[in-house]
């Protein structure tokens, strides 16, 4: 840590535990899914052909992929914001950020020129490296979360988040 | 296992049975729901091939042709269609568009879904004409590619001589 001393230190951690902050990332990163959702769902024809163009699934699973992970963006990310289920759907949500951006990191790499098929299904959607950036940010926010929630909730049991309902009651 | 992280485990294996049973659910209930499975490279190209407009496989065509669920369109020049076509289908050449469309037009607007077909593998007049029908506001049409070539491959079968009007 550069701000050095015990004091500093302190500051930090009372500020990543302070539940507010905790409810801002959950607000946000379930928005941001339920927000990523929706045009996905609307098309799913379009969105599957985003899919089949990433070539990274075999062609029997393009549509059942296409089908189910919009809705567990759309439920993951309803739950997140609702503080139903919080370190289920923190989970989810980490693992599909990983998946996401090990898709398109492996794509930019081969130099596959791709529609993202992120937040539009619509081709004017590139992958470059912003996107990555971009993902990477959610996904150092879903990482508090997991952190906030998991680790953190193991080993304190505090309550986060008061405002909304916590699965960290008990 | 420990607590919180069997929970946690619990909850993300319930998110997936919630999503899963939307998706799928959704899509069934849907209009326009896709297939759970598609060929999608096949897909794609036969909508190459069509230029761009609806595109149906041989398997669709058969099962259409079947059930009966479409006028069949020949858009070869009268000469081929005497030799062999798709039984029932009507010869609409393409180069003869303008004369020919107005004998055919009533049946053309009465059939609920067109199939327009040619030689096959590269031929065009299929779209061609797919693309002149929808000029003149004919859209419930479809392109076959794979066209009589396929068609016999699979051994459907052929109808020869003057069969169906439109000459």
């Amino acid at each position: 840590m550069t701000m050095g001393g015990a004091n500093g230190r302190s500051h930090v951690i009372a500020l990543l535990t302070h539940p507010t902050l905790a409810l801002a990332a959950r607000v946000v990163l379930g928005c941001v899914f339920i927000v990523a959702s929706l045009d996905k769902i609307i098309h799913p024809e379009l969105f599957a052909r985003a899919v089949y163009n990433y070539q990274v699934l075999p062609e029997a699973a393009v549509n059942f992929v296409a089908l189910w992970i919009p809705w567990l963006e759309l439920v993951g990310g309803v739950f997140l914001l609702l503080g139903f289920w919080i370190p289920g759907s923190v989970l989810l949500l980490t693992v599909l950020l990983l998946v996401f951006l090990g898709a398109l990191g492996f794509n930019l790499a081969r130099g596959l020129d791709v529609a993202c098929g992120c937040f539009s299904t619509t081709s004017k959607d590139p992958v470059t490296a912003l996107t990555l950036l971009r993902d990477s940010l959610f996904l150092v926010v879903a990482l508090y979360l997991f952190w906030f929630h998991q680790v953190r909730g193991m080993e304190a049991r505090v309550s986060p988040g008061r405002l909304f309902r916590s699965r960290h009651e008990s | 296992m420990r607590g919180p992280v069997k929970r946690s485990l619990l909850q993300a294996l319930g998110i997936i049975l919630i999503s899963l049973a939307l998706g799928l659910g959704v899509n069934g209930f849907r209009a326009d729901g896709i297939p759970l499975v598609e060929r999608w490279s096949e897909k794609l190209a036969q909508k190459q091939q069509a230029g761009g407009f609806p595109a149906v496989s041989l398997t669709e065509t058969v099962a259409a042709f079947t059930r009966g669920e479409a006028l069949f369109l020949d858009a070869r020049d009268p000469d081929f269609y005497k030799l062999g076509h798709i039984p029932g289908a009507v010869n609409l050449p393409v180069r003869e568009f303008e004369r020919v469309l107005p004998e055919l037009r009533g049946r053309l607007d009465a059939a609920p879904w067109l199939i327009v077909y040619c030689d096959g593998g590269s031929c065009e007049a299929s779209v061609e004409l797919t693309e002149r029908l929808f000029l003149v506001g004919i859209d419930r049409v479809s392109v076959f590619p794979g066209g009589l070539q396929q068609w016999k491959g699979s051994g459907q079968a052929i109808e020869q001589g003057e069969g169906t009007m439109g000459q």
